[in-house]
């Protein structure tokens, strides 16, 4: 609770010194986000492709998002940006198909930066494995707006292993990569590694973690909100 | 990769969304919502505000509010509408009978999709025999003339010039001019009629052009599909075809490369591959490309009428092939002959699995040496099409066999003893040589023989009546049904075969009555076309039965086609686990239809 208020002033702080409107106003609606249910809580699921997992040294070369509104995925608000890295993709193009050539002909990360942030107004993220794609965010609004914004997340890795946990199911290697994880709650096989296409696999495991916490009431979210 | 395409793609593989453009699957593909659902529970009640939802992944169960089992829908298929269940439409609840993925098209979406597609709301409109039409349309939508034309036609008056019109095709860029008399196509100029019949001829280019061009070219209407167009232009050995609008006013010229590049990979190019072979072995390699060449034309949607013919014509030219080696390998033949096929290559409507019926008419009676001749000829191409994967035919009705292989006289005394002392077991084996073609050599000789022997049986009604007996022998499974809809969970584990209980009721039944018609033709969408032309049968039956037909073959299309990708031999037996519910509402009222029919032919023949 504490956390959460703390998190929210900082926001409102951060809102005030933001020359960047979009950003401005992604950050004043942070600081007072109303958190609910699953069913009554607006959300955005993200992924990103990156050309290596160094932040220092690697580059966001895709963003992919979905949002959900009521529990449900609106497919009409599925967005992919190819993002022009001045970095060659390299050996990465192996995992996320990407290649030179369609790298350099995307949108400058500012732009995409832009449409993220008002995409994800008044929303909770949803991310799988947060820690690396939201430290990479973190750094390139860092250049873009010369802040570091807060986020709300849920990570749909991390509620997944405390679950686990709990229950005292035994955790091995690779258990919790998206698309294990997707085969238990019986969701559809994915290509996996394009941004577009991870943010609504986790989107999908968002809501299908939900309906598995509590079939009588909706996940409470607040236990499993993340703070960055 | 689009923002939608990984939702249109799904929705690509949906019967009746298959049916429609790329731009407005993803015009739709933006109004879904995707929700899930644990085992168990309740989706929504069906009514006003259930929208139309598509699972995506799982397994939903439709119940009463009794909660009575009513019918059960898995991956790829719809509930939310309105649906009958057992002849009668009523309300449900549904409920994951799995985890399940949904995609809801929420309730003022779907209304809005229903009024600006009729196609679409006549397919949800659920009553089964505007179902059944509907579904036989739907997937009826393809590339049309019209579609590839690029440019507008060059055209000159017939009374123009020589000179004149070498000049606007200069000036224009074209390498042939249409001639117009006024506002009807009068004929076609090319480059090669400049050179042939103007320079070569020493002929005055102050003559008019009319002198020198094709009059009357074959032309077609912009209306015509690409695939038939193709097949035309292949067969007639065209280059390039005036394509005209409803009063034959030309609206461009289009060439079978522009066809040909307009779809990326096409049988027919397998068809000019064959033409260049030169030996069994290399024919045989590229017959290999047959399984996926067929899996792909199904997975495409191509409709079943024009499967069949594609398929037959690349069999054709195997043939062909075959027997031009033979001629080659045993020198020209010492009398005229025609080579004719039987069964479902005659009628132009082979699937993947099949084997060869072919014979020989010869013109005359062979002497030993010309018989030997001939022995040796069809063993060459009887073993051929085998080698290629037709197999021999298990009645051994082949060429190869002395006696289909004789003359035109000995032919036609062979339906004289059919025709005149009919006997059931006779009746049953000769039906097959009622669908007859000629692929090669003299066709009069086949359309002699044809004509004679359809007059024969339309005047012998005794006949007749013995083929009416035959075809009530083989009944669509009706039965199978009803204890398949008693049980609640649907887990009958009987088969079905596709071709014996669907298939050859309809062509059966349909040879009948081309035979009391008198009609010659053996494809059997063009024999129902012809009775229903000619008064034979009421247009409403030749089209209940078309659709029937349609939709018995393209659900065994699909299932031979998936049996090619999964690498197992193709079957026509279905096994009922694998028909979703919506093919089996389908299949259940195709089979009716048949039911029907065979009523009335048992009625007007006083058999049973």
């Amino acid at each position: 609770m504490l956390q959460r208020w703390k998190h929210g002033r900082r926001c409102h702080g951060l809102a005030r010194r933001c020359s960047l409107p979009v950003l401005a106003e992604y950050l004043d609606a942070c600081g007072s986000l109303k958190i609910d249910d699953i069913e009554n809580t607006p959300l955005i699921a993200v992924d990103l492709e990156l050309t290596g997992l160094d932040k220092e040294q690697d580059q966001i070369i895709a963003i992919g998002w979905t949002q959900i509104d009521d529990g449900r995925i609106r497919l009409g608000s599925n967005r992919y940006l190819v993002i022009n890295a001045d970095k060659s993709v390299g050996s990465s193009a192996a995992i996320h198909e990407l290649m030179d050539h369609e790298v350099a002909q995307g949108e400058d990360l500012e732009v995409g930066l832009g449409e993220l942030f008002e995409a994800a107004r008044d929303r909770l993220w949803i991310l799988h494995h947060a820690g690396l794609d939201i430290g990479f965010i973190k750094k390139a609004c860092e250049s873009w707006a010369g802040i570091i914004p807060g986020f709300i997340v849920l990570d749909t890795l991390r509620i997944e292993y405390r679950l686990r946990k709990r229950r005292e199911i035994p955790v091995k290697q690779g258990d919790l990569q998206l698309g294990q994880i997707r085969e238990v709650y019986g969701l559809p096989g994915y290509t996996a590694h394009n941004a577009l296409t991870d943010a609504l696999a986790t989107a999908e495991l968002m809501l299908a973690i939900a309906s598995r916490l509590d079939s009588d009431s909706p996940l409470k979210l607040k236990p499993h909100l993340k703070f960055f | 990769m689009h923002d939608i395409s990984l939702a249109t793609e799904f929705l690509h593989s949906v019967p009746p969304f298959n049916t429609l453009e790329v731009d407005d699957l993803r015009k739709i593909a933006r109004k879904l919502e995707a929700a899930y659902y644990p085992q168990g529970k309740k989706i929504f009640s069906s009514g006003q505000e259930s929208g139309l939802a598509v699972i995506r992944k799982g397994a939903v169960r439709l119940v009463d509010d009794e909660h009575k089992f009513l019918d059960k829908r898995s991956e790829g298929e719809l509930f939310g509408h309105k649906i009958w269940f057992h002849g009668e439409q009523r309300n449900y609840i549904a409920e994951a009978e799995e985890d399940c993925l949904v995609w809801h098209l929420p309730a003022a979406d779907f209304s809005l999709l229903c009024e600006r597609n009729p196609l679409l709301c006549e397919y949800f409109s659920s009553h089964l025999k505007t179902r059944l039409s509907a579904a036989a349309q739907v997937n009826r939508s393809v590339t049309l003339l019209r579609d590839l034309l690029k440019r507008k036609p060059v055209m000159i008056d017939r009374g123009a010039s020589i000179r004149e019109a070498a000049r606007l095709m200069s000036r224009e860029d074209v390498s042939s001019v249409l001639v117009m008399n006024e506002l009807k196509l009068a004929g076609i100029a090319t480059d090669k009629d400049l050179r042939h019949r103007v320079l070569a001829a020493d002929l005055d280019p102050g003559e008019a052009i009319e002198r020198v061009m094709t009059p009357n070219p074959k032309m077609l209407s912009a209306d015509t599909g690409v695939d038939a167009a193709l097949l035309m232009m292949m067969r007639q050995n065209y280059h390039h075809l005036p394509v005209v609008d409803e009063r034959s006013y030309p609206l461009g010229l289009v060439t079978a490369g522009d066809i040909l590049r307009s779809q990326s990979e096409h049988p027919l190019r397998l068809v000019r591959d064959i033409h260049k072979k030169s030996s069994v072995e290399e024919l045989v390699q590229l017959s290999r490309r047959l399984p996926s060449l067929f899996e792909r034309m199904v997975t495409l949607g191509r409709d079943v009428e024009h499967i069949g013919r594609m398929v037959t014509h690349i069999t054709d030219a195997f043939t062909v092939r075959l027997i031009q080696l033979a001629e080659a390998k045993f020198g020209p033949p010492p009398i005229p002959y025609a080579w004719i096929v039987f069964g479902s290559q005659a009628r132009e409507e082979q699937t993947a699995k099949t084997d060869q019926d072919n014979g020989m008419i010869l013109k005359r009676k062979a002497d030993p040496e010309e018989a030997e001749y001939f022995s040796r000829f069809s063993t060459f191409v009887c073993d051929g099409l085998d080698e290629l994967g037709y197999v021999y035919c298990p009645g051994e009705i082949m060429a190869l066999n002395v006696k289909w292989r004789v003359s035109l006289a000995k032919w036609k005394r062979h339906f004289d003893n059919w025709i005149d002392k009919p006997e059931p077991k006779a009746v049953m084996h000769s039906s097959i040589f009622f669908d007859m073609r000629c692929v090669h050599g003299q066709s009069e000789l086949v359309d002699e023989l044809l004509s004679y022997a359809t007059t024969r049986a339309k005047e012998n009604r005794i006949f007749r009546r013995f083929m009416a007996t035959n075809v009530l022998g083989h009944r669509p499974p009706l039965g199978f049904f009803r204890r398949f809809v008693q049980e609640d969970d649907g887990t009958q584990s009987e088969g079905l075969n596709l071709k014996h209980r669907g298939i050859v009721p309809i062509t059966d039944l349909v040879r009948m009555r081309a035979l009391e018609g008198g009609i010659q033709e053996a494809n059997t969408f063009s024999r129902i076309e012809l009775v229903a032309a000619n008064g034979t049968m009421n247009e409403g039956d030749a089209n209940s039965l078309r659709d029937a037909l349609i939709l018995i073959n393209r659900i065994r299309l699909a299932y031979q086609a998936e049996q090619v990708s999964n690498g197992q031999a193709p079957t026509n037996f279905v096994p009922p686990d694998d028909l979703s519910p919506l093919m089996r509402r389908n299949l259940k009222a195709a089979f009716m239809l048949v039911v029907e029919a065979q009523k009335a032919l048992a009625l007007r023949y006083q058999v049973h």
